[in-house]
């Protein structure tokens, strides 16, 4: 078997792990995005966005827990993947159902709006606005559109990789620091990681009073790549170890 | 790490995608937005624009200045950027927000004057100079307190190096040069192609800025005032009478309490009978006392409009007169038809100020003091400072505004573009033509 092929196969085999919550989870937050202009779609708000985030954890936990620490751990380390192979394609599969879950809700307001008449330009226009009124000026927001992809793309992965990350930590430590305050200080640990790297270039323009421009998703897109870089060396030394111990 | 990425058939897609996806959005979001300004909610709640102008350029809470120079062809944006050490810098933008030049030589540049083709703008004290806003090549001068008769040909200036002279010069198709120096101080008449010196310690002077003749030198105690096509406006002992092009008295030796000259026309308050009953006495002499009617006179002597007693004369642009009823502490203002006669127009609740190039008025609304409504003096809005507690807005040649009385500031506007301030920092460019009503 190939080598690329097997890579391939894996990442295959990761998004058919979790499929159906994968599924679940972009039809619920479909659903509550599209009937968010509803007062019935309002009240259902909170329950299905409760739900979606329930299957995302269901998604997660099989993915970076049950595959690799769990039950069904045995079987997927009999696979012939290298432990960088396994996390990268792990991170892949993660980043891409969190990536799917705001895609999918763009989709179902662009689809409710197209249905209610209200037209999908102006779908399109209020997104933008969201832009203006953080401070992009028209001429910039092409630019500033793309950028901010380029970030949501990142982030997305670097998000999967902070769960992992966290995951991958507190399964590492020795059996007796296995407690419920460790867990909570992982716990912090991935949130603070994830907070400070999702607001820092942010905040620092906020700081220097700087423009929105293009300059700043494209600062922060480096600054993701970069968490999601050294995160995923983290997780592959405590993988490797953990492989060599087994 | 890399070796893995590639060999992916995902990744490869993935990045792939991303790669479409982020050209999608520049060139989508080109297309989207062409034609397209959109602004912050806030400033649109603040607005409230009704269809009767369009954003053409917004400019964010960084800016701290702004100015139309050449809304004909092709108008630009001057933008000035607050930066802790207070430079800043200049640039002139096209309405798409291009840069079309910037950094020129001047820190906290502003734009002091149009005129033509021309704009004087001023930066640190000394620093002068004139831009052609076609070429947007600079005319960098020593002179200070530059100023542009109304062509844009000529200009003035004061040589700080030495005090009490002044230089004027006439621009040609190749350069500036300098035609003339004085020591007295320089006036652009209303009429084109002179220049008017008003000297302290010997007789006024009116000369032709072409050939630097000397056209005429009036007699001790009179003084040269301005000049419109047809005639010249003269003052003598607190009245002011008319000459003609050969300067000789005009409507058979009238004289007004005070007037101005504009497009051929006088305006004024016409003396129409002195009162030597009413003579007051005050420690540098006698004023006379006099009965004085609002009135206009044309370039040929006709008398075009003369009002009933008790209304003042404020001022005038084009077609229309601001007058002030003193009984009914109202104003008033005239509007001449094309048949050359004055129609009263009413205005509610604001008041006007004159803006002659494109048929747009700047107005305010009243700001209520003590009980009386008061209006920023004319002077104010010549010089650009726009009193706080006013509303601004426009108003075309019907008197009819064109935009709500939304704006903190606003500026005059040129050939139906202005930059209007609302919320403390925030501006933008408005086409006042854009959809609206223009006579």
């Amino acid at each position: 078997m190939k080598e690329n092929n097997l890579m391939d196969r894996y990442i295959k085999m990761n998004f058919k792990l979790i499929d159906n919550e994968m599924g679940i989870a972009c039809v619920v937050i479909g659903a509550a995005f599209a009937f968010l202009s509803s007062f019935v779609g309002i009240l259902l708000l909170l329950p299905l966005a409760a739900a979606a985030v329930y299957f995302v954890y269901k998604g997660m936990r099989k993915l970076f827990y049950e595959s690799i620490y769990g039950p069904s751990a045995s079987l997927f380390q009999a696979l012939p993947v290298s432990a960088s192979q396994m996390v990268s394609g792990k991170i892949f599969t993660g980043g891409v159902l969190l990536l799917l879950l705001p895609a999918v809700m763009l989709a179902a307001g662009g689809l409710m709006a197209a249905l209610a008449g209200s037209g999908v330009g102006n779908y399109v226009d209020s997104l933008l606005q969201n832009f203006v009124d953080e401070g992009a000026l028209t001429a910039q927001l092409p630019l500033i559109l793309a950028a901010e992809l380029l970030v949501a793309v990142i982030a997305s992965f670097k998000e999967a990789a902070v769960i992992f990350y966290g995951v991958a930590v507190y399964q590492s430590l020795p059996a007796h620091l296995k407690k419920w305050y460790m867990k909570l200080l992982v716990v912090i640990e991935a949130w603070a990681i994830q907070a400070l790297s999702a607001s820092a270039v942010e905040g620092l323009f906020t700081i220097a009073d700087l423009d929105y421009t293009a300059l700043r998703p494209l600062l922060d897109a480096c600054l993701q790549a970069a968490v999601l870089a050294i995160l995923v060396k983290q997780i592959i030394k405590l993988m490797e170890k953990k492989y060599q111990l087994a | 790490m890399k070796e893995v990425f590639w060999k992916s058939r995902y990744f490869k897609m993935t990045a792939a995608l991303v790669i479409l996806g982020m050209l999608a959005a520049v060139f989508g979001g080109k297309i989207w937005l062409k034609d397209k300004i959109m602004l912050p909610e806030d400033a649109h709640k603040a607005l409230e624009l009704e269809g009767n102008a369009e954003i053409v350029r917004e400019f964010g809470l960084q800016t701290i200045g702004a100015s139309v120079i050449n809304g004909e062809k092709e108008w630009f944006g001057i933008r000035q950027y607050d930066t802790e050490d207070w430079s800043s810098v200049m640039r002139v933008e096209d309405r798409e927000g291009n840069v079309l030049a910037e950094s020129f030589f001047m820190d906290r540049g502003t734009v002091e004057q149009k005129a033509g083709d021309y704009a004087v703008l001023s930066g640190k004290p000394g620093e002068w100079a004139i831009l052609n806003c076609n070429t947007l090549e600079f005319h960098e001068t020593h002179l200070t307190n530059l100023q542009l008769n109304e062509s844009g040909r000529y200009y003035r200036g004061r040589d700080e190096s030495i005090p009490g002279r002044y230089l004027w010069m006439v621009y040609d198709t190749e350069k500036w040069g300098m035609l003339h120096e004085s020591r007295h101080q320089l006036i652009f008449p209303e009429r084109e192609g002179y220049v008017i010196e008003n000297a302290s310690d010997g007789p006024d002077r009116i000369v032709n800025l072409g050939t630097g003749e000397i056209v005429y030198t009036a007699p001790e105690g009179h003084h040269v005032k301005d000049g419109t096509d047809g005639m010249w406006l003269m003052s003598y002992e607190g009245v002011y009478y008319l000459l003609d092009d050969s300067f000789h008295m005009m409507l058979d030796g009238k004289v007004f309490a005070d007037a101005s000259v504009e497009d051929g026309m006088v305006f004024g308050h016409l003396i129409t009978d002195w009162d030597y009953s009413h003579l007051l006495e005050e420690t540098d002499g006698l004023v006379m006392s006099y009965k004085a009617r609002a009135s206009a006179f044309n370039s040929q002597g006709e008398q075009i409009y003369g009002a009933e007693a008790g209304i003042d004369y404020l001022g005038s642009i084009g077609n229309i007169m601001v007058l002030y009823d003193g009984q009914k502490e109202c104003y008033i203002y005239e509007y001449m038809t094309a048949d050359g006669v004055y129609e009263t127009r009413t205005t509610e609740g604001f008041f006007c100020y004159m803006d002659e190039e494109d048929g747009y008025m700047l107005a305010c609304t009243p700001y209520t003091n003590k009980s009386q409504r008061v209006r920023p003096k004319d002077d104010q809005i010549r010089l650009g400072i726009f009193p706080e507690d006013y509303k601004w807005s426009y108003v075309d040649l019907s008197l009819e505004p064109v935009l709500p009385f939304v704006f903190d500031e606003a500026s005059l506007s040129e050939n139906g573009y202005a930059v209007v301030y609302t919320q403390q920092d925030y501006m933008a460019i408005i086409d006042l033509m854009k959809r609206g009503e223009y006579l």
